[in-house]
């Protein structure tokens, strides 16, 4: 792969959020405590690829997107945007990057202003960063990128408000204003979680042919992991704000190496009345809270296959004998030979 | 009754056993106080919380244990029938499953009816043993749950089926279904489904398609039957 490819890249990303209020804060006054939200991850998407973010909920997914986007700062840690490191740079000086980078939120109803008309909605983004001055461009524009996402392209159309629009159409509106500007980078946060199922596939199909056509890197948030199957090329399962797995998604999907993802995976109920479950789903106990985190491996309270040496050591994020996968549990090597 | 999302269902304000206590209260004041408390407790405990946490607020048990606690209200006046309105939407799948499971097993052991109003075709599948399909404010095909996955005879339940995302056997491609859901203020004419209908006919337009039975006791609503 060339480098050149590389559209992002994050090195030992972190954001701590300092807690104030509370009684935590009356307990401890004399250190200050932290909810670590994104806690050390790594890793980078490609041109044209898309990568799944997946994991419970407040194990940091949207902190991780928005700092990718550098929306929130980062506490420490590299975002290498095309081989520059944004991370440091102040608002001034990404004000070029911003216009390659964009996000689709989770809830449509919210992240439309009802101000807005669907061309005001779909322009704003070019008229706002200066990208097109002449009107008749942004017209042009729009109509072209309204025809990418699936929607009509007529005088009626333009001058709808999003209360005269239905859900499905909203986000596909959401998703025209991020590709609007031909950008090279999109995070989308649980984009059709809202959405009725019966129209779920259709914004799903238009976000996976733009992310071909433009050859965007694309990082896609989810919850769920049958989603993740059908969008993305890789997977990173995180667990209290780390990355423990990476791979390819059918890999991971079909040997998941990781005890979390493992289980993760079995939780996942099965549209199939032939394979409902009968086993229970190995795992104990219920996720703690980001702000003491367990000593060595933060999984090892909840892990079945737990040793001492996993109240020690905190494992790192390595390569396995697959070259594209990675996991962090210093016993998976033993794990994966026990079940075979 | 238990309501989706239990964060909004329980009454921040009072302590977990004290509304499951409540609700014996209004509804069987014969009950003594000693009685009605040893209740809460067991019926706590059958739903896997341990009884010592009945003094809790709400915001001090995690989503996973106020569902149950949402349960445990529901189970308390020993009901025939629970009416669940997507009791599992919000929470995270590991919970999700042991809820599911214990609904499963409490239904079993108590013998209780089990509605269960839900979008979400793979919690059906986990737990329900009839189904039936809803468009647009009516029952469009009802039968054996087993039936209508394997051969779906409505064409908005085929194409449900055909729309959702599994993460087991092969990869499938996912059908798209065209259209929106419509405006029920204005619903279509005929078959409410036939501007989304991939297999609509001339007489879909005008005429409401009757409900009629199957050879497996199902019913289906649609001019193709
Ligand atoms: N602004 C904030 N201030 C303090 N803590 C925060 C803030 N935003 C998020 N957190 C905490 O950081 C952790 C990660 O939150 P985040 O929203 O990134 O999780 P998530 O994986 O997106 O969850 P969900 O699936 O519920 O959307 C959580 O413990 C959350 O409570
Ligand atoms: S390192 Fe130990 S505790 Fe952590 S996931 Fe692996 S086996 Fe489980
Ligand atoms: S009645 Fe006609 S339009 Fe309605 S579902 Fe059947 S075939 Fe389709
Ligand atoms: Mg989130």
């Amino acid at each position: 792969m060339m480098s050149n490819d590389l559209i992002i890249e994050i090195k030992d990303l972190r954001k701590y959020y300092p807690i104030y209020k509370g009684f935590i804060k009356s307990i401890f006054s004399k250190e200050k405590t932290y909810v670590h939200a994104v806690d050390g991850i790594n890793f980078n998407i490609k041109a044209g690829e898309t990568l799944g973010l997946v994991g419970e909920s407040g194990c940091g997914k949207t902190t991780a997107g928005l700092l990718l986007l550098k929306l929130i700062e980062p506490t420490s840690g590299s975002i290498f945007f095309q081989g520059v490191d944004i991370a440091t740079l102040s608002e001034h000086e990404i004000k070029e990057i911003r216009k390659k980078m964009q996000i689709i939120f989770q809830n449509p109803y919210e992240s439309l202003s009802p101000r807005f008309n669907v061309l005001d909605a779909i322009a704003e983004p070019l008229r706002l960063l200066k990208v097109l001055k002449d009107e008749k461009a942004i017209l042009e524009r729009v109509k072209d990128t309204l025809k990418a996402v699936g929607l009509p392209q007529t005088e009626d159309f333009f001058e709808r408000f999003p209360h005269e629009l239905s859900g499905g159409q909203r986000q596909r509106i959401g998703v025209a204003r991020a590709f609007v500007l031909n950008p090279l980078f999109i995070v989308a946060d649980e984009p059709v979680s809202m959405l009725d199922v019966s129209i779920r596939v259709g914004v799903l199909r238009i976000m996976k042919e733009l992310v071909q056509q433009f050859r965007t890197g694309f990082l896609f948030i989810t919850h769920d992991l049958a989603l993740a199957r059908y969008m993305c090329d890789r997977v990173a399962v995180m667990y209290l704000g780390r990355i423990v797995e990476e791979g390819k998604t059918e890999e991971i999907i079909q040997n998941p190496l990781h005890p979390y993802t493992k289980a993760l995976i079995s939780a996942v109920p099965i549209p199939d009345p032939d394979a409902r479950r009968t086993k229970d789903i190995p795992i104990t106990g219920e996720v703690p809270s980001g702000i003491f985190l367990p000593l060595g491996c933060r999984f090892h309270p909840r892990c079945i296959y737990a040793k001492e040496e996993c109240r020690e050591t905190d494992p790192e994020l390595v390569r396995t004998n697959d070259n594209d996968h990675f996991v962090a549990c210093i016993r998976y090597n033993e794990i994966m030979n026990d079940n075979n | 009754m238990i309501f989706q999302g239990a964060m909004n269902a329980l009454n921040p304000l009072h302590r977990v056993g004290n509304q499951i206590h409540e609700v014996i209260k209004i509804h069987e004041p014969h009950v003594s106080e000693e009685e009605g408390w040893e209740r809460v407790l067991d019926v706590l405990s059958r739903v896997g919380i341990d009884p010592s946490r009945a003094k809790d607020y709400p915001h001090q048990l995690s989503g996973g244990m106020q569902q149950r606690a949402l349960i445990a209200l529901s189970l308390v006046n020993n009901p025939d029938i629970i009416m669940a309105d997507e009791p599992v939407t919000a929470l995270d799948v590991i919970v999700q499953s042991q809820v599911l499971k214990e609904m499963k097993s409490l239904q079993g052991q108590l013998g209780l009816s089990l509605i269960m109003i839900t979008h979400d075709l793979s919690v059906i599948a986990e737990i329900c043993d009839s189904l039936a399909v809803m468009y647009a404010g009516q029952i469009v095909e009802y039968g054996k749950l087993r039936n209508l996955f394997k051969e779906p005879r409505h064409p908005y339940t085929e194409a449900l089926l055909n729309s959702f995302p599994s993460i087991t056997g092969v990869k499938k491609e996912l059908m798209e279904i065209p259209g929106a859901p419509p405006d029920l203020l204005n619903p279509p004419t005929g078959c409410r489904f036939h501007p989304r209908c991939m297999k609509v006919m001339d007489i879909c337009l005008s005429e409401d398609p009757k409900i009629v039975s199957t050879n497996d006791k199902g019913y289906v609503a649609c001019h193709l039957y």
